[in-house]
């Protein structure tokens, strides 16, 4: 479809992101019947959680002819009858598929949003602007990160990254490999590197998963967490993997790349012990959880909340709805939980824009199951918080932000010596933030830090300081210059 | 499994050939390719490759077939790309910043970019070392009302 179609009529439905909520979600507005139009920076849908090896395009075809297909491996059964019915829907005209296409600016004008486009990195140009009457976010989010000392180092990196890569490009990001931080997502990422033929010395939890135990009801309401659960379990044991709780790594060590890393135990009261135990190690791969991407909300003023993992996310309601007219959230961005919890939330989003736009309803939702996947990431959340002391093991000489190597000494600096004291003062007075990744990386962590200089817990404030961005992705000087002047105005007929 | 052998795809770094495979990004060829860093940072001259793979923390800048800066973890690759290092470049004196006097002069462009109008938004903001001296009276950081955005 060219630009011009795309740019020229204004959408029922747009839904932004096609990972497993918008994937879902668009789905489900064209089993309405409704017109929709799905925006995605990937070549291909999944987003990252199903991500598919690059060539894999909905319609695509092999160089022997045969047709690309989503492999099981990275989605299942969900994602190959999401993808069937994508294809279909694209087939009978009622979902247009907008691949390798970011969105950059989300405005609301009298009744119906806009959204500014760009094409991905090595894409060729399309369409500029698209204009919708109905928006359903479903932007995902990125590996939350912490600093740590020598976290720059080329080796370590981030443990979705290290998998997307692995399920993208089929490449290991290196061979011996030793992965932490918190969380089940941990097991995955090491398992699937020791399949790929990497040795993987150690997953080092920072919580003590026993304590899943007073949780219990949480976790039986979805047996097949159990199960992939104890998959896992057993891969770990296959591969002679090492699962060590209460372990983190407390430095990275070598002169221009990773070459062994530090590990200690860390206490009952999240200190961590003298013992310091080196591991060679050419690939850290460090997962903290998750952060969403609110930049597109934020842009449109939606409200927020903080969730159990200290997250900002978007507020919904019982049907995605966000307490701006006309625009629904699904998946990560309003709290994170996992790909099917984000699959079933696209779908009620989808259903709901879809009877907004003059759908009759179909079947109803799967409230029950939504509710216990929310309850089993609650658990997930609370057995799994990002260590109380993780500061602990930084020193001032630590890189807080990357982007603008600004160190860790520098944001207590800012406070002591400037009065900085939340962080919005910070990110002006030191620079954090203001880099290329725009706070994404650093955002969490340097809010963190600031929270606890005053004395305080992290809150919404700091949080969104480094969070609201009014460009959600690099657009060139030609782009912005060939923007309309009245934002939000519709195309002229 | 098919027949049919992966054709691969050559790309161009750094005056060698390097072999990817197709569908491949990248930032992957070049690590399967033993290339772990593709650039240094601006002040400390550290060497960054990939870091969070997925597009967010714009470690892995390059510049295919000398255009602009952009992130080697999303582009797939294609047949005869140049690709080399990307962002700034490293400062001529990196061990010892002067802190009390900032160094306003604006980068020369023209050293980066052909064309101004290829220079990102973000770009800019981060080459252009203007007026902020940390050492000096900071104005109004409590005394700002409200949220910005």
């Amino acid at each position: 479809m060219s630009g011009g179609d795309v740019g020229g009529r204004i959408w029922p439905v747009t839904v932004v992101g096609a990972g497993p909520a918008g994937l879902s979600a668009a789905v489900a507005v064209a089993d309405h019947g409704v017109d929709v139009l799905l925006v995605d920076s990937g070549s291909a849908p999944g987003g990252q959680y199903w991500r598919q090896r690059g060539e894999v395009v909905p319609g695509g075809r092999h160089p022997d002819g045969r047709e690309t297909r989503p492999s099981a491996e990275h989605g299942g059964r969900r994602l190959t009858r999401l993808w069937d019915a994508l294809q279909r829907h694209r087939v009978e005209g009622r979902l247009t598929l907008l691949s390798r296409t970011q969105v950059w600016q989300a405005v609301a004008g009298d009744d119906r949003f806009a959204l500014g486009l760009t094409p991905s990195p090595g894409s060729p140009p399309g369409p500029t602007r698209v204009h919708t009457d109905r928006l359903v976010l479903c932007p995902g989010g990125a590996d939350r990160q912490l600093p740590l000392p020598g976290w720059d180092l080329p080796g370590v990196m981030a443990a979705g990254g290290v998998q997307s890569l692995l399920k993208g490009s089929g490449t290991l990001a290196g061979r011996r490999v030793v992965v932490s931080g918190t969380g089940p997502f941990l097991l995955p990422v090491a398992t699937g590197l020791a399949r790929a033929g990497a040795d993987v010395r150690a997953v080092c939890e920072a919580g003590r998963p026993t304590g899943w135990v007073r949780d219990l009801p949480a976790v039986a309401g979805v047996p097949t967490k159990l199960l992939e659960g104890a998959g896992l379990a057993a891969a770990m044991v296959r591969h002679r993997i090492p699962y060590r709780t209460r372990t983190v790594v407390r430095r990275a060590v070598g002169t221009d790349e990773l070459e062994a890393v530090e590990l200690v135990r860390v206490g009952r009261d999240g200190r961590a012990g003298d013992r310091v135990e080196r591991v060679e190690a050419d690939l850290l791969a460090v997962g903290w959880g998750f952060t969403p991407a609110l930049e597109l909300g934020l842009q449109l003023g939606a409200a927020t909340r903080l969730d159990v993992d200290s997250s900002l996310v978007l507020v919904t309601d019982a049907q995605q709805r966000t307490d701006v007219p006309g625009v629904w959230v699904a998946g990560e961005a309003c709290g994170v939980g996992g790909a099917v919890l984000s699959d079933l939330e696209g779908r009620v989003a989808g259903a709901a824009a879809a009877v907004d736009a003059g759908a009759r309803p179909g079947t109803a939702a799967p409230t029950g199951a939504i509710g216990r996947h929310r309850r089993f990431a609650r658990a997930m959340h609370r057995n799994h918080p990002v260590p109380a002391r993780w500061a602990d093991w930084l020193t001032d000489d630590t890189l807080l932000c990357r982007c603008e190597e600004v160190p860790v000494g520098r944001l207590r600096e800012a406070r002591d010596e400037l009065g900085a004291s939340d962080a919005r003062a910070v990110k002006q007075v030191t620079r954090i933030g203001m880099g290329w990744c725009q706070g994404r990386v650093c955002g969490f962590a340097a809010a963190c830090l600031t929270a606890g200089l005053e004395g305080r817990e992290v809150g919404q404030r700091d949080l969104r300081a480094l969070g609201s961005r009014p460009l959600a992705a690099p657009v060139t000087l030609a782009e912005l210059a060939a923007l309309p002047t009245v934002p939000g105005q519709p195309p002229q007929p | 499994m098919s027949g049919a052998e992966e054709a691969t795809v050559p790309l161009r770094w750094q005056g060698r050939e390097l072999a990817a495979r197709p569908g491949q990004t990248v930032a992957a060829a070049l690590l399967e390719n033993g290339v772990r860093s593709w650039r240094r940072t601006r002040d400390g001259g550290r060497p960054r490759g990939l870091f969070c793979g997925i597009g967010a923390c714009y470690d892995c800048l390059v510049r295919l077939d000398g255009g602009p800066d952009v992130r080697a973890c999303l582009v797939p690759v294609t047949r005869g790309l140049r690709v080399d290092p990307g962002g700034p470049a490293p400062e001529q004196d990196s061990t010892e910043r002067d802190t009390t006097v900032q160094d306003t002069t604006v980068r020369d462009p023209a050293a980066q970019d052909p064309a101004d109008e290829d220079a990102t938004v973000q770009e800019c903001t981060a080459r252009s070392r203007s007026v902020q001296d940390p050492a000096g009276p900071v104005r109004t950081v409590q005394d700002r009302t409200e949220e910005d955005v």
